[in-house]
């Protein structure tokens, strides 16, 4: 003992007295070393770990016999009634992996299998016989933000059941992507009140992306479930969450506010707006709207001015469009906003072709050319 | 005498010192950030872009001379990327061999007529292209003057784009199929305007490439392509996405790059008088986002986005490194200004001030190093036991951080097999002492050749296509597959 105390003692002291320069070489090359010596058992461990997942995933794969069962069960037309599937539980479950986590993975590979045919009531089913809703609970209580977040996805790629308490816990979670996921989760998983989070600008980190996620999340409820978004259009301030209630407003044909959305249009002065106005009043029918679309259009932005042709070139009627087309093209001196004109002209159905060739005979240099342009059936939008 | 040598080792230790604390840092937060995508990555995000009404369309923009060998793949590679709204814009830039040629006959592409806006400069453009057969509707053929390099060309890609936000990258490169859904990703998931998002690249040199698709992933056999996947990584895993964390990315490769359009034309677009285009751009969009005082990101994506053609050989290799420290070069003298200007924040404080010490610098240190070596051996000054501590210092420091890149990769992607990783640890060895002194003799080279203003043109990498005897060649391909 003593000596190994000498030994130790003789290293410090020759250290002591080295110069700086060398005992901070010494310190890091040490770190160093036992960093790689670290990284060497990490990767051994990782190696291990990776070879008892394997041997797992290969008894899961060889028992096949759940994966069968499930897909029988999952991707049924019809939803089969919950005391016929009770009354079949203890052989589904005999043919089952004992393992919850398994069950739930094979449910999500069934998912992306048969994405068309999978059948949610059954999912519901299944999910109470196998009690998956205290599973998920204990899952979205874990101290862990990764279980938390990775189950938190799974209920809401499976459009499972968990109970609204254990949710609401993460409502206001500090983690903005958890918080923001719990709050997706609540539209197609709260009874009460899934659309809370509108009234409070539903995050205050609200991206293009969020807007994804939810209008994919209104897809798959039920029709009859979508509310009218006109009530939260003009509560909310974010341009982003605004633009969605806008465009889901023209996918759910709600057609009753095409006069809420003009004059909203004439109020906003965010040009991401007023383009989703524009787009979702071309969902909605564009006809009754172009006359006062045409009168907002000098006062707009170049952006908006282009997505008004772009929507209004649709209407195949030339008795006022085609003169304000050629009005404007003989306003305009952008490129593009010149181009989309020229085509809103040059498809207009009686006249547009020969307007075209008038302006054509005095165009000169690059109008020339862009009157080639529209022309030209390979470059049509 | 002395006096200068005893100086210098002491600069040197300090400047390796610095070199640890900067680069275990960037592991660090490169860890973190890592661990933030891992958390981060769902199931359902391919089925939400496909059903989305909110993405943003994208233009792929290659520009090619004389890239006959790979030309067909790889826009093919690019046609058949899974996105919903994208077109390919591909400028010949006056190619002296059969590139365009094989572009026409491949898709059937007509010369048409079009209004081409040159938003930026760029050498006379001659025509447009398009495809009468509407399978190949997206793609579109800018056949121009040769510029004489890559910018130019890029340029006249940029001009005929028509999506809010542009991907650049070299013909040769293979794109993987979800690169543009994991580019734009950052850019719609937060609320900073993200101007442009770098994505990892690797070799495709031993790569099984069928009809233009990467379908199995290898490790280059060949030394030098085997070095710069271990490059690529270091600085992909490690310093961009280290740099990403605290929006301090100073380059995005000119081999894939997604660009704020808009900005990227306010910026001047590529200078075509630039031997290093891609950090050419990527500093002034910085700096033109600073000048008008609006907030900015440049993201960097750490999954594989992209696969390119790695120098097969000793002489290619040359070619790369001497263009790449000539641009270097000339990026300080260009843009001298923004160096340690506190007006320019992270870009003046902590990005040029970092280049220029730790790379710009580095390969000059060394060399005189090397030659402060050998004096003191002639004179024998050496004091062994301390040298030999330094250098087993600098050894350890160095396989540590490629080994923590190889950590990283695997956790994240895994690509390779247990074999291949055994190799890239034998190769991370030895790189020091074999490897790592070429690359500062062809830096030294391409400072030379910059201040003695020898003569540079692109396009001379020779594309010899990957080695792997498995890889088909597209012909004539048929994308309905792809159609989202």
């Amino acid at each position: 003992m003593y000596s190994i105390i000498n030994f130790f003692e003789n290293l410090y002291y020759k250290f002591i007295v080295m110069p700086l320069v060398i005992r901070i070489a010494i310190v890091i090359t040490i770190f160093f070393i036992l960093l790689l010596l670290f990284f060497a058992v990490l990767s051994l461990i990782n190696y291990f770990i990776k070879k008892r997942f394997d041997k797992r995933e290969e008894e899961r794969k060889n028992n096949s016999d759940c994966f069968t069962v499930l897909v029988e069960i999952l991707t049924k037309d019809e939803a089969i009634p919950f005391t016929t599937m009770q009354y079949d539980f203890e052989d589904i479950k005999s043919r089952c992996h004992p393992e919850l986590p398994d069950i739930v993975y094979e449910m999500l590979v069934i998912k992306n299998e048969f994405p068309s045919q999978f059948n949610y009531e059954n999912l519901q089913s299944l999910s109470r016989l196998f009690k998956l809703t205290d599973y998920w609970d204990d899952k979205l209580s874990d101290k862990s933000l990764r279980v938390k977040m990775e189950n938190l996805q799974t209920i809401i790629d499976l459009r499972a059941n968990i109970s609204e308490s254990i949710l609401s816990t993460l409502l206001y979670h500090k983690n903005s992507e958890l918080r923001k996921k719990a709050r997706i989760a609540q539209i197609h998983l709260s009874q009460h009140e899934p659309f809370k989070f509108f009234d409070e600008e539903f995050d205050k980190d609200f991206t293009v992306w969020d807007k994804s996620k939810i209008h994919d999340i209104l897809l798959n409820k039920p029709t009859q479930t979508i509310p009218n978004f006109i009530r939260w259009i003009p509560k909310v301030k974010n341009e982003n969450l605004q633009s969605l209630f806008i465009y889901e407003i023209g996918h759910y044909n709600q057609v009753e506010n095409k006069e809420f959305l003009f004059d909203f249009f004439k109020q906003t002065p965010s040009d991401e707006v007023k383009i989703q106005i524009v787009e979702t009043l071309h969902m909605l029918g564009i006809e009754s709207m172009a006359h006062n679309l045409i009168r907002q259009y000098n006062a707009c932005s170049e952006n908006v001015q282009l997505c008004i042709i772009n929507n209004l070139k649709h209407i195949q009627t030339d008795q006022f469009l085609l003169p304000f087309y050629v009005h404007a093209f003989g306003k305009a001196y952008e490129t593009e906003l010149k181009l989309a004109l020229g085509e809103a002209i040059y498809s207009s159905e009686k006249n547009g072709h020969r307007v075209i060739e008038v302006l054509e005979r005095d165009a000169k240099g690059f109008d020339q050319l862009i009157f080639e342009h529209i022309k030209n059936p390979l470059l049509l939008n | 005498m002395d006096t200068i040598l005893y100086a210098y080792q002491y600069l040197i230790f300090f400047y390796a010192f610095s070199l640890v604390v900067i680069y275990t840092t960037l592991a660090i937060l490169a860890f973190f950030k890592l661990r933030q995508l891992v958390a981060k990555k769902s199931s359902d995000t391919g089925k939400i872009f496909r059903e989305s009404p909110f993405i943003p369309g994208i233009s792929i923009v290659a520009p090619a001379f004389n890239e006959e060998k790979t030309i067909i793949n790889n826009v093919f590679s690019m046609m058949t990327v899974n996105y919903p709204t994208f077109e390919v814009v591909i400028v010949n830039d006056g190619s002296k061999d059969d590139t365009l040629q094989l572009l026409i006959d491949n898709f059937e592409m007509v010369e048409t007529t079009y209004a081409y806006v040159e938003k930026i400069k760029t050498k006379p453009f001659k025509r447009i292209f398009k495809s009468t057969n509407p399978e190949y509707k997206r793609l579109i053929v800018v056949d121009k003057e040769n510029g004489g390099t890559k910018a130019d060309a890029s340029n006249a890609g940029v001009n005929v784009a028509k999506y809010p936000y542009f991907i650049c990258t070299d013909v040769d490169c293979v794109l993987d199929r979800e690169a543009l859904t994991k580019m734009v990703l950052p850019i719609i998931s937060t609320k900073t305007r993200v101007i442009a998002v770098g994505a990892t690249m690797r070799m495709v040199n031993s790569c099984r490439v069928e009809d233009g698709v990467l379908v199995e992933s290898k490790l280059p056999i060949r030394i030098f392509p085997l070095y710069q996947e271990i490059e690529y990584l270091r600085s992909y895993y490690i310093g961009k996405l280290g740099f990403s964390t605290i929006n301090a990315v100073h380059n995005v490769s000119g081999g894939l790059g997604l660009f704020d359009k808009e900005i990227a034309i306010g910026a001047g677009g590529y200078d075509p008088l630039s031997h290093a285009e891609d950090m050419d751009m990527t500093t002034r969009m910085i700096a033109y986002m600073i000048n008008y005082q609006k907030p900015y990101k440049i993201e960097q994506v750490p999954d594989t986005c992209a696969w390119t053609e790695g120098p097969p050989t000793f002489r290619v290799l040359n070619r790369q490194r001497t263009r790449w420290a000539r641009g270097l070069f000339q990026i300080f003298s260009i843009h001298k200004k923004y160096l340690f200007n506190r007006k320019y924040k992270k870009l003046g404080l902590i990005s040029f001030p970092y280049i220029f010490i730790f790379e710009f610098l580095a390969p000059i240190i060394e060399t005189v190093g090397y030659l402060a070596t050998i004096y003191l051996l002639i004179v024998g000054g050496i004091n062994w036991n301390t040298a030999f501590l330094m250098l087993f210092f600098s050894y350890i420091f160095g396989i540590t951080l490629s080994f923590t890149t190889l950590l990283y990769e695997r956790l994240l992607e895994h690509r390779f097999i247990n074999r291949e990783y055994f190799r890239l640890i034998l190769f991370c060895l030895i790189e020091p002492v074999f490897y790592h002194p070429l690359i500062v003799f062809f830096n030294i080279r391409g400072y030379i050749d910059y201040l003695t203003k020898s003569s540079f043109e692109w396009g001379t990498m020779t594309r010899e296509g990957t080695d792997n005897k498995n890889t088909k060649k597209a012909k004539a391909p048929s994308i309905q597959t792809i159609e989202v």
